[in-house]
């Protein structure tokens, strides 16, 4: 698969102010976005904003966009990604395209400290990403693990164990000339807890109609039956 | 005398006990009929244009219309959407949950399983003589729709196999987004079934309405 350049996010916005918080752990930096933007949970409104890591497991982060007047905030996951290099610099990372002609965020660089960390979209965002981007888009759909469908109900412990999917644009069909997006679960750390069966037992699944109608089939027919004997009695009476 | 006017009494009590006893069982059936003939409506009506299964296209790119998060609220036994396995001429509808109202209105969802279309395994089970009595012929390749409020996705049969009711894990998450089919095992068994017989099929492509179709077809 051809892997689009990844455009820093310096062009589509107004010049980043990357600072990384002095001293911390978690790397942290400062961001300016000049129009709408995408990320998991919300959409950026113009203005200053600021990225934390909150957490890091074996193979995810969790991330924190706050912004500056308080008035925003998300939390969600994120991923190392190899091919988003940093070369040294902390910045927004775009995709070429996002939904409706607004801008999505792929990802974040904090510099060569940190690995290049990759947004990880809900499924409906990260379909409609698969479709105009010509890359692998990870995503997660908590609904269909029973846990909250938006990314702001999740828990941190939804986040540490929901299950993390790569989308891409590929064909199916006789000719594999259908459009498709193609679902595929990324590799999971052998100490991530997979989730637990949903039930305890498969279910019964034999209705109880049949015997209905062969016990109603019988009644009637020994019914029928009496009736015809005593209708014949009566006549020889 | 007496004798002959007590046994004739008997008889006739004993012949309008069987009348009342007939009149429940197929009156229960022609309910079942009917609560059945009412949820293959709804499920019909999803796919209708105008509503909301069918408003979705390959080119649709906002995102937003597939949200699972948008899906409403559900109660155990609603129709939640349809499943459809045309080669063997099966359309039923889908309902919540696998309690008995969700069975005899159609296939159940699962919960906790995924939803159509959706990253991870979907579940239903419905009953091998009824809604699924259709599954005895299924076979590799086939295609299978499904249908919800977000649209219509198509998955591939990959293969069946017999298990017995703990082995829970065929519901597990694989590499690929899956549908798990579950019903009863031996068809023709009279009673509780001992087993469970178990269809397999991944999915063709996570986005709704894609013209896809399997190699089989």
């Amino acid at each position: 698969m051809r892997v689009v350049p990844i455009i820093p996010l310096f062009l589509a916005l107004s010049l980043p102010l990357p600072v990384l918080a002095a001293g911390s752990e978690q790397p942290s930096a400062k961001f300016t976005v000049s129009q709408q933007t995408l990320v998991p949970g919300m959409t950026l409104q113009p203005g200053s904003y600021s990225i934390k890591v909150l957490d890091h497991l074996q193979d995810r982060y969790i991330v924190r966009i706050d912004a500056a007047s308080g008035s925003q905030h998300s939390t969600f996951i994120s991923v190392q990604d190899p091919k988003v290099k940093s070369a040294g610099k902390t910045g927004a990372v775009a995709w070429t395209a996002g939904p409706d002609g607004a801008s999505a965020l792929r990802g974040f660089t904090f510099g060569s400290s940190t690995p290049a960390l990759e947004f990880v979209y809900p499924k409906s965002d990260a379909v409609a990403l698969a479709k105009l981007n010509d890359s692998k888009v990870p995503a997660i759909d908590p609904a269909s693990e029973g846990r909250p469908a938006e990314v702001s109900g999740l828990t941190k412990e939804d986040m540490e164990i929901v299950t993390l999917w790569l989308l891409s644009s590929s064909t199916v069909g006789p000719a594999d000339a259908a459009p498709s997006i193609k679902a595929e679960k990324m590799q999971q750390v052998a100490s991530n807890k997979p989730p637990k069966p949903v039930i305890d037992r498969l279910p019964h699944t034999a209705s109880a109609l049949p015997a209905t109608l062969l016990a109603g089939l019988i009644a009637a027919t020994g019914a029928s039956l009496l009736r015809r004997r005593r209708l014949a009695d009566r006549s020889a009476s | 005398m007496l004798a002959d006017e007590s046994g004739r009494r008997a008889f006739h009590g004993l012949e309008w006990l069987l009348w009342l006893a007939a009149t429940l069982c197929l009156g229960t059936i022609l309910l079942a009929a009917v609560t059945s003939l009412r949820s293959r409506q709804q499920a019909f009506a999803m796919s209708l244009p105008g509503s909301p299964g069918a408003a979705h296209s390959q080119g649709d790119t906002s995102g937003a219309s597939q949200n699972s998060a948008s899906r409403p609220a559900r109660q155990p036994g609603d129709v939640i959407g349809k499943l459809e396995i045309p080669i063997i001429g099966l359309s039923v509808p889908m309902t919540a949950g696998i309690e008995s109202s969700s069975l005899l209105r159609g296939v159940g969802h699962i919960e906790g399983t995924a939803y159509p279309g959706g990253l991870g395994t979907l579940g239903l089970a419905g009953h091998r003589d009824t809604y699924f009595r259709p599954l005895r012929r299924i076979q590799t390749g086939m295609d299978i729709r499904v249908t919800d409020a977000s649209g219509t996705y198509h998955y591939e049969v990959d293969s069946t196999e017999v298990v017995s009711p703990e082995q829970v894990d065929v519901l597990a998450i694989r590499s690929r987004p899956e549908l798990t089919l579950v019903t009863c095992f031996p068809f023709d068994y009279i009673g509780a079934a001992p087993k469970r017989f178990i269809v397999h099929a991944h999915l063709l492509s996570a986005s709704p309405d894609a013209a896809a179709l399997p190699k089989g077809n």
